[in-house]
């Protein structure tokens, strides 16, 4: 049954023309950085060659920032299908199709959750073009590369989470979207509230979502890391099946039957 | 089963507790002897549910959207595309089968609200004004489906409609705001 709500969210994503529409744009973004973080590092060569320094990588000067603002473009995609997944479904009251069917909360949102990660896992793939340009041309650290992406991967998959939980409480599609997005730049915020605001509580930076991407991009694959992103997303899927579960006792309406 | 009353007194809350929708504060429900809370999935493969609004994909195509549905009450693969095109007969939705649901008439969409909660032939049936938005020849045509299946499936169905109650019911629950009053139909006139 899970594969059947995945299949249907991914589908819908694409029948809807949301992803396309994401998709562009997306590419559009990305474009314009990797155009820009070319012509910066092809000017960086050319003053490094005329110094004769050769330690010089590309994969570091142009790769790592290209996954980091991927990263950062993801904080704003995934709100929007998150809010896709149950919100939308709320409004357009589709999710009693689901929830008056003979299964579990569980299938119902770890279906939608595959099936909005596939569609993000989608909407990365291009990423991958613009190493390959390089790759024809110059040396690339695949290995870096990459971890760097299994990282953006595991970033994703986190943030996925968080928002299906935020997107599970909420009616209004553009009231879930800004309180996911305000959540997720909150939980990046922690990384600098540790380090500047207060310095006396740095452990808190060991929460922040973007801290643990870092390891990854750097070409490092840490297995703290690893358990942080899987342990929030677990955590945050875990407590979106409680609330669906719960969905009918927070309705407005409750009937005594005796 | 038939439940009328005016607006707000409780039709559709009543639906919804039945299908799993509401939480009540006290009590229990039973679908054909289980508890629809404790036991929700086994209780919940018996019920066809028709809310208002019907609960449609508009981005599908009817065959797509019945497949869905059908997927997601375990009918057998082997049996769906039957009982899909059965059901289509039966709604005259067969020429339609290939549109998006988007682009449909209000009385074509409620038909596939209709189909849906049918399709898998559950023992109980629940209509939240099932005929609203159909035209007189459609709702004869519904009202005879449903007579048909009367056999087959408790159907509890809410309408402001006296003349469908006296056709399709056998027993009237009518709800006013300050009390509930049960009528058997073969014995008194509504």
């Amino acid at each position: 049954m899970i594969s059947t709500i995945a299949q249907h969210e991914f589908l819908k994503l694409f029948k809807t023309g949301k992803i396309w529409k994401l998709l562009a744009i997306c590419q559009f973004i990305l474009g314009l950085i990797f155009y820009w973080l070319m012509e910066e590092y092809l000017f960086k060569k050319q003053q490094f060659l005329l110094e004769n320094n050769s330690s010089f990588g590309i994969t570091e000067e142009v790769i790592h920032p290209l996954l980091a603002w991927t990263a950062l473009l993801f904080f704003f995609i995934t709100p929007l299908l998150a809010t896709h997944s149950l919100t939308q479904e709320r409004k357009t009251h589709t999710l009693e199709l689901y929830l008056t069917s003979p299964i579990s909360s569980a299938e119902i949102i770890i279906g939608k959750f595959i099936g909005i990660f596939l569609s993000q896992i989608f909407l990365l793939l291009p990423v991958f073009l613009m190493p390959l340009l390089i790759a024809l041309q110059d040396r690339l650290d695949t290995g870096q590369f990459l971890t760097g992406f299994f990282g953006l991967v595991l970033l994703i998959s986190t943030n996925l989470s968080i928002g299906i939980f935020i997107a599970s409480f909420s009616k209004e599609p553009l009231i879930a979207t800004l309180a996911i997005l305000v959540s997720l730049f909150l939980l990046t915020l922690l990384e600098w509230m540790g380090r500047f605001l207060m310095p006396s509580l740095h452990w808190v930076t060991e929460f922040a979502l973007l801290y643990h991407c870092k390891n990854f991009l750097s070409g490092l694959i840490n297995s703290r890391d690893i358990i942080y992103y899987g342990f929030l997303s677990f955590v945050f899927l875990y407590l979106s099946i409680v609330r669906l579960n719960k969905e009918s006792h927070f309705k407005k309406k409750s009937w005594n039957i005796n | 089963m038939a439940l009328i009353g005016a607006n707000g007194t409780g039709k559709t809350t009543i639906l919804n507790l039945l299908a799993g929708l509401i939480y009540p504060q006290s009590g229990q429900i039973f679908i054909n002897g289980f508890n629809l809370h404790l036991e929700s999935i086994i209780a919940k493969q018996h019920i066809g549910f028709l809310p208002d609004p019907a609960p449609l994909y508009l981005e599908l195509t009817i065959r797509e959207y019945l497949q869905l549905v059908a997927k997601l009450h375990h009918i057998p693969k082997n049996e769906r595309e039957i009982t899909i095109d059965n059901i289509m007969e039966d709604l005259h939705l067969t020429s339609y089968q290939h549109y998006l649901i988007g682009i449909l008439s209000k009385g074509l969409k409620q038909r596939i609200g209709i189909a849906q909660a049918m399709l898998h032939s559950p023992p109980v049936l629940l209509l939240d004004e099932p005929t609203q938005g159909l035209d007189p020849t459609q709702i004869e045509a519904f009202q005879l489906l449903l007579r048909e299946r009367k056999g087959n499936s408790a159907i509890i169905l809410s309408t402001h409609y006296l003349n469908e109650v006296e056709f399709l019911c056998d027993h009237i629950i009518h709800l006013n705001h300050q009390d509930v009053k049960s009528y058997d139909i073969n014995h008194c006139t509504a």
